[in-house]
């Protein structure tokens, strides 16, 4: 069978990935703290179809050796951790991080997830927890006489409790950062977990030795743009329909060479 | 006959590259191949085909991490199978906080011939191939070349082999651009045109074959016929 057939099938697959990476982008342009995708890929192995040969007499008269590839693969969809449009949204419980980090959610299975999604909310246990209802950090308690929550750029939860009651201080927010943060892995419900890939987590004060600052009363909007999304969508149905095109050539042309036999 | 077996061998050869060049259209870095014909003893074309070197589109990502090359030149990479050239791409550290290309080889340096490790702070890249941190530079980037006319060998997976004698691009020559990624430099266009002529000439010599083959039927029936 003609090589160029399977080649080109590589090339189509892969416009479609980009095709389907592109399309979890717009579906998520309204999801607060997502982070646009980009699908990357490599040229496949080379295959050496004729070995270098010498021409006639002369050695320097010498054909090069031709190398033929194989198509194209996937190698990564890659996060792009850019920061996304601060929303006002006036709730008091509404916290976006401007810069670096990730604030720490405790999941139920005893591990630690990762977010960028500050749509805080009180637990029926009086706890801050997050729009899913994963407690954040160690546990910050605000009890119910509490009024007034403010969320400092640095971190300090403060209320004042009973109406006119003095400010108390309540806790402090946390946040988490890593060495490679597109390393992390996507869990859905906007969180993300470690890996070997992302490294540790370093955890500080927001403010704090490059960790970006809290803003409440806002929300970090999704970083997609929807121009760039549908250029590139356009870009990637021309180049799956020019590779079907290659297809169809490929497909002739096997064609062609059996009609030699009548 | 012979000749136009040869012929066929060599519009098949230049049909498979164009297909890899349009199957790597999305491809980063990605360098188009071209097909030529060389006649070998007079009659028999033979395929030969060199890489179009030229800088592809640089496309702004604002991603500090990626880093593109205009003009020639390669970063050098480390791979199992030894050193090999890339052209750049999306960088990142790996868990030993080196800093690693988008399959997570290492890319040397020339301080220390070896990775470049790095710490937390943002990462600036300077045209020269300086990597710098909290404005110190911690390594420059090691740039090579091949000597002109030379033709690099692929190795697939946006790699190319050192040739024999390697040449070091002089840091006032280098032009490394942080927040761009280099897209394919395959033209679409001419690709498609390609593939169609490709497949007219297949057939053209197709029917030559077929009408050789006639003459052949021709001479052996009518002039072998006893009188």
């Amino acid at each position: 069978m003609n090589p160029a057939l399977r080649t080109a099938a590589t090339g189509m697959a892969a416009q479609q990935t980009r095709t389907e990476v592109i399309a979890n982008n717009l579906a998520n342009v309204n999801t607060t703290g997502f982070k646009r995708r980009r699908a990357q890929f490599e040229d496949l192995l080379y295959q050496t179809m004729q070995g270098a040969q010498t021409l006639g007499t002369s050695e320097t008269n010498t054909a090069p050796a031709i190398q033929i590839g194989r198509g194209t693969r996937l190698t990564a969809i890659q996060r792009l951790d850019t920061q996304g449009a601060l929303e006002q949204t006036g709730r008091s419980l509404d916290v976006a991080v401007d810069g670096e980090g990730f604030f720490q959610v405790q999941l139920p299975n005893g591990q630690t997830g990762y977010t960028r999604d500050g749509s805080f909310q009180i637990s029926d246990q009086g706890v801050l927890v997050t729009s899913d209802g994963y407690q954040i950090g160690s546990g910050i308690k605000i009890p119910s006489d509490v009024t007034d929550v403010t969320i400092s750029p640095t971190g300090v939860v403060t209320g004042n409790k009973g109406p006119g009651g003095d400010s108390t201080e309540l806790g402090r927010i946390e946040l988490a950062r890593f060495a490679n943060p597109s390393g992390l892995m996507a869990m859905g419900q906007n969180l993300f977990a470690a890996t070997p890939a992302s490294g540790e987590a370093e955890v500080g004060y927001p403010q704090d030795e490059g960790m970006g600052r809290l803003v409440q009363g806002q929300l970090e909007g999704s970083n997609v743009e929807i121009v760039q999304e549908m250029v590139d969508m356009i870009s990637a149905q021309r180049a799956y329909e020019l590779n079907s095109k290659a297809v169809k050539a490929a497909d002739e042309m096997s064609q062609t060479a059996t009609d030699m036999v009548r | 006959m012979d000749s136009a077996a040869s012929a066929l061998r060599y519009w098949e050869r230049k049909q498979e590259v164009v297909a890899n060049n349009l199957a790597n259209v999305s491809t980063d870095g990605f360098k188009a191949q071209r097909v030529f014909a060389r006649l070998l003893d007079g009659i028999k074309p033979v395929a030969e085909a060199t890489s179009d070197l030229s800088t592809g589109n640089l496309k702004q990502t604002g991603n500090a991490m990626d880093a593109a090359i205009d003009g020639p030149g390669f970063f050098v990479a480390q791979t199992p199978s030894g050193e090999r050239y890339t052209r750049g791409g999306s960088l990142r550290l790996d868990e030993k906080h080196q800093l690693v290309d988008g399959d997570g080889r290492p890319l040397l340096g020339v301080k220390k011939n070896g990775p470049l490790v790095l710490t937390d702070a943002p990462v600036e890249i300077t045209s020269a191939g300086d990597v710098k941190q909290n404005g110190q530079v911690v390594d420059r980037l090691r740039m090579e070349q091949a000597p002109k006319g030379a033709e690099l060998s692929r190795e697939g997976e946006s790699l190319w082999v050192p040739p024999q004698n390697r040449q070091p691009v002089a840091p006032a020559d280098r032009n490394v651009k942080q927040g761009f990624l280099e897209e394919s430099n395959v033209n679409s266009m001419t690709a498609l045109v390609d593939m169609v002529a490709v497949q007219r000439a297949y057939a053209n010599v197709q029917k030559s074959v077929v009408e050789m083959d006639q003459i052949d039927q021709t001479i052996t029936t009518q002039l072998a016929r006893p009188l």
